[in-house]
């Protein structure tokens, strides 16, 4: 990601005599002239424990500060580099002022350490390889055969840089950042997670559904489905009506010596043809009939009533 | 990391974790639309398993006409499109209300039904019955 959105930035070899910068972004090289460098061999294998015996091995040599070490293992020996962070910060300060900007920062001697020839810096001073360390010594004692601008052009930097916040502009430390990105990735996850188990709910109701129609036989469209419980209603619902018609004309009230002569029943309507008594009986059968059925005729001829009901 | 970074860094978060709860979101309403769409379907299609059972098996419809049959045996049968003519004749009371119940009661799908007494104790019934 940083590669992604940072600027094009300079390799840059810091030393005393370095005129300060204005603009521009930077990786520094520091000098040796900015931290104390030990080759010691330790009773210890891992550099992490190297590591913890660094202030030891610098006792008493060391000017009055606050210091940090690095350690790098090479072969059998422990390189390790002692700086001031608070020193280095207000030199950082002192040479790039203005616009100008250090991305990172980075010793010579883990830069340079493939360094066999003498190297000029500067017209006082040169940068030599002695016996694995790294040191800065006067010019005149040495006849440099490169450049410092020679070494610096196109070098891959090392992973060894120092962090030193207020350079690096860092705005949350890496534990912090890594917890972060983790949150979110677990958080993702989850959201991700969920929604496929939604996916897969939907997908098992739309299997439940097929299983359903293949079983009950039923079309697969919902247009389909409309249409036959349409059809099937309306059948329904006129053989009620007919069923219902029936039942009401077997429990008409018959008084003695009446009976019922004729029924017929289809989808348009129904006819009945009841022998009664006397003509009173007609209100009496009529209204019987009329509070559940609309009664399109009836007629009253010799004693026998036929009356005429529509659907 | 730099604060350019990590302004990018919460933007993306941001932006991949909202795309995520909208997938979410929409993955949720689909199976919750599914759902109520079973709901629906499971309850017309147990409708439409009843009124076929009863109106469109025709299996059945003939069992039931077979029972009708045993009732009363038809004087006369005839076929007619889409229809069946069944007559019972001298039919007494017993017969006819028997006959009346189980046809009330059935899920034959009647077109037409003519019941006419013939005598004080006898009647006869017409009963077109659809294919």
């Amino acid at each position: 990601m940083k590669n992604l959105f940072q600027e094009n930035k300079d390799i840059l070899f810091l030393h005393q005599k370095m005129q300060p910068r204005k603009k521009g972004r930077y990786s520094v090289i520091l000098s040796p002239q900015f931290y104390w460098v030990k080759k010691v061999q330790l009773p210890v294998k891992s550099t992490a424990q190297a590591k913890k015996l660094a202030q030891s091995v610098f006792e008493g040599n060391l000017p009055d500060g606050d210091y940090s070490y690095e350690v790098n293992k090479v072969g059998g020996e422990f390189i390790i580099i002692a700086y001031d962070k608070e020193n280095l910060s207000q030199l950082i300060n002192d040479y790039f002022i203005d616009e100008a900007k250090v991305d990172a920062i980075y010793f010579s001697q883990y830069e340079f350490s493939d360094l066999d020839a003498c190297c000029a810096i500067d017209s006082d001073s040169s940068l030599v390889n002695m016996g694995g360390l790294l040191i800065q010594i006067p010019r005149n004692c040495t006849d440099p055969k490169i450049r410092i601008e020679d070494l610096t052009q196109n070098r891959k930097l090392s992973r060894h840089k120092i962090k030193l916040g207020t350079f690096e502009e860092e705005a949350i430390d890496k534990k912090t950042f890594i917890f972060t990105a983790s949150a979110v990735a677990l958080i993702f996850s989850a959201l991700v997670l969920e929604s496929i188990g939604y996916k897969k709910e939907a997908a098992k109701i739309e299997e439940q559904k097929s299983r359903m129609i293949q079983k009950l036989d039923l079309p697969a469209t919902s247009m389909q489905l409309k249409s036959i419980k349409n059809n099937l209603y309306k059948t329904y619902k006129k053989q009620k009506k007919l069923r219902d018609e029936l039942y009401l004309f077997s429990k008409i009230p018959l008084k003695q010596d009446e009976y019922i002569r004729n029924i017929e029943l289809n989808e348009k309507g129904a006819l009945i043809e009841i022998k009664v008594k006397d003509a009173r009986r007609e209100k009496e059968i009529r209204s019987s009939l009329s509070k559940k059925y609309k009664i399109v005729q009836s007629d009253l001829k010799d004693d026998i009533l036929t009356i005429k009901i529509s659907s | 990391m730099s604060q350019k970074n990590l302004i990018v860094f919460a933007v993306v978060s941001m932006l991949v974790l909202l795309l995520a709860n909208g997938y979410k979101k929409s993955s949720y309403e689909e199976y919750l639309q599914k759902k109520k769409q079973l709901v629906t379907f499971e309850k017309e299609a147990e409708e439409i398993s009843v009124l076929k059972k009863r109106f469109g098996d025709k299996k059945s419809a003939r069992r039931l006409i077979n029972t009708l049959k045993r009732v009363a045996s038809p004087t006369n049968e005839k076929s007619r499109p889409g229809s069946v003519v069944y007559d019972f004749d001298n039919l007494n009371n017993q017969k006819l209300n028997l006959l009346l119940r189980k046809i009330e009661n059935s899920g034959i799908k009647i077109k037409e039904l003519k019941i006419t007494r013939v005598q004080p104790q006898k009647a006869k019934v017409r009963l077109e019955v659809a294919k």
